[in-house]
Parts: C-alpha cells; sequence; structure tokens
C-alpha cells in the first residue's frame, strides 16, 4: 500500500477559528464553542501582521484555568477546587491567549508522509503541525486524521 | 550598520527589531495600525464562519478582503512582505464571496 502524504490530509487554515494574540481568554473559549461542533478544538493565534504565531488548545485552556499551586499537584486538588475555580478564574478569563497559547514548534513539510508527520507529533507531543511547501504556509495536518489513516492501514495488514 | 527599512534611520548602536527589519518607532507604528487591521479581519473571518445568511456572508467576505487589502497596504508602505497566511486568507474568502453572489 503506497504511504499516504500529508497533503492529502491537510486542512486550510481558513477552516479554524482565528483570534489575535492579544484576545483574551474567555472570547477564545466562545469561538471555541461556537466551532466545537466542526470538529475543530483549536484556536490560532495571529499576530499583527497576520502571521500564525502559535495555537490555543483545549488543554492550554483548562491549564490556564487551574489554579497555580494546583498544577504542582499530580493527583487532584486537595481543597476546595470548586471554589479555587470561580474565584481564580475570573481573572484568568481576561488575560490574553499569548500568555497560554502553545507556539509553533515544530512543522512538516506537504511531500513528507503522514508517518513522518505522527513522529513529530509524538516527539514534540503536538496536535495539530503546521503544513509548508516550500517557505509557504498551506495549512495544518491533525493528529485525529493522521490516527485515522495509520490505524487503519495497521489493521488491514 | 543597523538599518531601519522604513525611515532609513541608521546608526551603530539602532535597535533594529529581528522580526520586521525595523526600527522600534517604526516598529510600534506598524504593530498600532497592523492590531487594528487584523482586529477587524478576525472579528470578520469569525463572524463569516458562524454566519447562515448569504446576503451577510458576502458582505463579510467583501470586509475580509477589503481589511486584508488594507493590511497588505500597510505592509507594503513599511516595506515589509505580507504573510503567506494573510495573502490566502483574502484568496480564500474573495472565493468564498464570489462563490455566495451566484
Amino acid at each position: 500500500m503506497e504511504t499516504k502524504k500529508v497533503k492529502d490530509l491537510i486542512i486550510p487554515l481558513t477552516d479554524y477559528p482565528h483570534m489575535p494574540y492579544w484576545g483574551t481568554l474567555r472570547e477564545a473559549i466562545a469561538q471555541l464553542n461556537v466551532a466545537f461542533e466542526t470538529g475543530h478544538h483549536t484556536v490560532l493565534v495571529f499576530d499583527e501582521a497576520y502571521k500564525l504565531m502559535g495555537m490555543l488548545l483545549e488543554k492550554d485552556i483548562l491549564k490556564g484555568l487551574e489554579p497555580k499551586f494546583a498544577q504542582h499537584h499530580e493527583e487532584g486538588v486537595p481543597i476546595m477546587w470548586d471554589h479555587l475555580l470561580k474565584s481564580g478564574a475570573e481573572k484568568q478569563l481576561g488575560r490574553p491567549i499569548k500568555e497560554f497559547m502553545s507556539a509553533v514548534t515544530a512543522t512538516v513539510d506537504a511531500e513528507d508522509s503522514i508517518l513522518k508527520a505522527s513522529h513529530i507529533m509524538v516527539l514534540r507531543n503536538a496536535y495539530l503541525l503546521p503544513v509548508m511547501e516550500g517557505d509557504k504556509l498551506i495549512g495544518v495536518v491533525r493528529m485525529g486524521d493522521l490516527f485515522h489513516q495509520i490505524t487503519n492501514a495497521v489493521l488491514a495488514l | 550598520m543597523p538599518q531601519c527599512k522604513k525611515c532609513g534611520k541608521k546608526g551603530l548602536f539602532l535597535k533594529i527589531e529581528g522580526d520586521t527589519g525595523l526600527c522600534l518607532a517604526c516598529n510600534e507604528g506598524f504593530a498600532q495600525e497592523g492590531k487594528i487591521l487584523t482586529q477587524k479581519i478576525i472579528e470578520a473571518k469569525n463572524e463569516a464562519t458562524a454566519s447562515k445568511d448569504t446576503k451577510k456572508l458576502v458582505s463579510l467576505c467583501k470586509s475580509i478582503e477589503a481589511y486584508g487589502n488594507d493590511l497588505v497596504a500597510l505592509h507594503r508602505a513599511y516595506n515589509l512582505q505580507p504573510s503567506q497566511e494573510l495573502l490566502d486568507l483574502i484568496g480564500t474568502y474573495k472565493k468564498m464571496g464570489e462563490q455566495a453572489e451566484k
């Protein structure tokens, strides 16, 4: 079986919700709630020149909403989680998403195989990778689509 | 010797922004105007994604194209290359607007 290439699974950037880096966490959550039904669970973050700066994933938002000290507890928060979430989150919701987003740490070429893209995602703990054609950014590829392709190929062996 | 791409100011100790090649004053000017246009583009883009009304969609696509072209013009005024993301966005919404109008 011929290995699929990244270009076969590209999703255009315009399909995703966009936000400027100075937008707030509250606005990002609203955008994600609107986009939830489309299956896009990431907000793309742009700078003032409309250049992609990073991505805000659901995990970035959940992490941002946690009280600071809770991040040091591996097995849950010992006390008054509900109260802390409520009081702490209000402040966090007004903060710019630049503080919470995941920076773009890796890209993949449109001609690369999906296995290479999958390897990079695992290595970099990335759910979404920007896809380049030469030095042009042409879209993104997401882990779910790679997973679907690779596991179907594995099961059909 | 570092030199600003917009105002041409140069000097051994002139601080130039790595991303843009502009001096701090020009960079600030670009950022201020760029932020306003980027905000308008993104608001229209996200509204267009959720819009189910064809007339409104056409109008939003035209707004995205117009604001996008303004941002490209701003880049040119500062001797900067517009990003591929911006050019693709303008192209996509131009096509989308034309198709919705048919």
